[in-house]
């Protein structure tokens, strides 16, 4: 069966410019997302994850320079002026972010918060809109009391399930999940992991998701996307990935899974300021040569496998 | 809510009762008889006869023991006699309510001036941050704030009455009077304002909410009367507070170019002529008056955001 896509990302170039100088956070990445599936991409902090999520929806700073190619149902969208952006924005592509203490108003009631994306996207009565908002709450199951309660009146997981229910407000096609679960503990991750597959399933959406805990990715994941210094690695499916997956770094990534208390991947995420000539995981790297060194490693694809390393075909 | 409110006024009484007590005294303390400069007041001519000031001396109790003093005093405030001016034999509550008038309207007027100034200004300056808009309003505020309030007064009336004549430059007939007088004041009262509103706006547009609200598909206007606008409205409110107390302390100068009747000038000139009930009687009543705006600040604190409200029930 051939899958419909819905996201395509092509030759994606991110690059900051600061007063010291150019921070490339994003360098020539390629991925698609399929209809109804999980993408996950991992890496360690700091590898430009949250970037890319951010750049789809066109939330970065001002300083960010954008190069590249973004369809969105087959049609592109980094051509778009910013109104008419703003419309897929608020009505076919959601994002939920890390920290939803900050992320929703602390001054205003969270049912309100709720009903005005309604109102923001749809032409409809205040009234009509609270009865939306209410339905919502119930969906991430928060009972319908709390449509007047203030965000500092409830709990992390709580908070995360109204930031949800924004987000799912119009009924998103893809929803962009920025590290949902990182600001929770543990029984409330899953908690919401299990509220977001739930959602998933029932309203056939696309998930995006970034993370950099395996454990997650491994419940979730449909395909995943592993990023490093602003490259993406590998993308596998989710089967074929944790059997074996190809590129070094994600090997080293499944290794710290396995023994986490001992083992640790030597060395630390490269400045992304520094211009890699080679390819940017050679330095801690095991399986480097000389080669890597010198050459920058290109994407090779078979199948649905990508990865971007000099030593390894994916076969 | 009611709880909290009935707390914070109750709260006030100790503080009222400490204010009149340093302000009687500052008096009490500060050197010089006042039977005597009562005497000179009344009687010019009298010289200095023994007699006549021992009258006066028992006349203002003055060889009674400090407390006793302080008590027929604080006494007096509970009924509303402050006592007469040495001065003009006026009460000293005609004498304040006169002025207090001339004072809040000026004050307000400032108040009004530099809300309007420092949240227009402010707005634009965080809006076209780092544009050549935003760096010239910072350069006049860092200007305006080196420019004392009288050169700036002397130059408006220079400007707007001597030349265009389009407002009198002294005294006070009609509300338009204070319009000059308000501007000056609220001019120099505006540029923290103005900093205060940019920061704060600048420092809310980084947040999270911000984000989402962006993600939630409102326009960028919506954005900023619906979700920034409350969120700032806290410091201003803070800073309006400061500001108000200053303005009502700090507008004599104001008040003495524009000749405006107000209670700052009657003040300093009542200290430089020893007349000690009228003395005493203001300084109560600034302190009094600064108490109530921080109490109605404190209020409206627990009508705008819901945390604090919840703070200060937890509390009690």
């Amino acid at each position: 069966m051939k899958k419909e896509k819905l996201l395509e990302v092509e030759q994606l170039n991110i690059k900051f410019t600061t007063s010291i100088g150019d921070v490339n956070v994003s360098d020539n990445i390629n991925f698609t997302l399929n209809k109804g599936e999980t993408f996950c991409i991992v890496g360690e902090s700091g590898c430009g994850k949250s970037v890319v999520a951010l750049s789809l929806t066109r939330l970065l700073p001002e300083n960010a320079v954008i190069n590249g190619s973004v369809k969105f149902e087959g049609f592109t969208i980094s051509d778009l002026d910013d109104k008419e952006f703003a419309k897929i924005r608020g009505q076919k592509i959601a994002t939920i972010f890390e920290q939803p203490m900050s992320c929703i108003n602390p001054v205003m009631r969270i049912g309100e918060q709720i009903a005005e994306t309604y109102r923001a996207n749809f032409k409809c009565s205040k009234k009509e809109a609270k009865l939306q908002a209410l339905k919502k709450l119930e969906e991430v199951k928060l009972p319908a009391n709390r449509y007047n309660a203030y965000p500092h009146e409830l709990s992390g997981g709580m908070q995360q399930r109204v930031m949800i229910a924004i987000a799912l407000a119009c009924n998103p096609q893809l929803l962009i999940a920025d590290e949902p679960t990182t600001s929770l503990d543990v029984t409330v991750q899953y908690q919401i992991l299990e509220l977001l597959q739930e959602l998933k399933e029932k309203y056939h959406m696309t998930i995006l998701m970034i993370t950099h805990d395996m454990g997650v990715v491994h419940d979730m994941a449909d395909r995943i996307g592993v990023m490093y210094a602003g490259n993406m690695m590998e993308i596998a499916e989710r089967d074929a990935f944790f059997k074996q997956p190809l590129h070094p770094y994600a090997q080293e990534l499944l290794n710290v899974v396995k023994d986490p208390c001992h083992y640790t991947i030597p060395g630390t995420v490269p400045n992304l300021m520094e211009i890699f000539s080679g390819c940017p995981f050679e330095p801690r790297c095991q399986k480097a040569t000389e080669m890597c060194k010198t050459y920058k490693p290109e994407n090779s694809v078979r199948d649905e496998r990508m990865v971007r390393c000099l030593n390894v075909i994916p076969n | 809510m009611k709880k909290i409110i009935i707390n914070r006024v109750l709260m006030i009484l100790p503080t009222v009762i400490t204010i009149a007590f340093l302000a009687f005294s500052i008096m009490y303390f500060s050197p010089g008889n006042p039977a005597e400069i009562l005497m000179r007041y009344r009687n010019p001519e009298g010289g200095t006869d023994p007699a006549a000031l021992a009258h006066y001396e028992e006349m203002l109790g003055i060889n009674d023991p400090f407390l006793t003093q302080f008590e027929n005093w604080g006494a007096g405030i509970l009924t509303g006699d402050f006592g007469e001016s040495f001065k003009t034999g006026n009460p000293v509550t005609e004498e304040f309510f006169y002025r207090i008038g001339y004072t809040l309207m000026l004050s307000f007027t400032g108040l009004a001036f530099s809300l309007v100034i420092g949240i227009t200004l402010g707005f634009l300056s965080a809006e076209f941050k780092d544009s050549w808009l935003d760096n010239l309003l910072r350069f006049t505020q860092s200007l305006k704030m080196s420019i004392p309030s009288f050169w700036l007064a002397l130059f408006f009336i220079y400007i707007f009455s001597t030349q265009l004549r389009w407002f009198s430059a002294f005294g006070y007939n009609s509300p338009k009077d204070l319009i000059l007088p308000g501007l000056v004041l609220g001019l120099s009262n505006s540029s923290r304002m103005v900093r205060l509103v940019r920061t704060c706006i600048l420092e809310e547009k980084g947040s999270g909410y911000v984000y989402t609200a962006r993600v939630k598909g409102l326009s960028e206007i919506q954005i900023f009367f619906k979700h920034i606008l409350k969120n700032i409205t806290l410091p201003i409110i803070t800073l309006t507070g400061v500001s108000l107390v200053s303005m009502i302390g700090g507008s004599l100068i104001i008040e003495n170019i524009f000749g405006l009747p107000g209670i700052g000038t009657y003040l300093v000139s009542a200290i430089v002529a020893k007349d000690y009930p009228v003395s005493m009687g203001f300084l109560f009543a600034y302190g009094v008056i600064i108490v109530f705006i921080n109490l109605f600040i404190d209020i409206v604190y627990q009508f705008v955001d819901p945390r604090v409200r919840d703070c200060a029930n937890a509390e009690i």
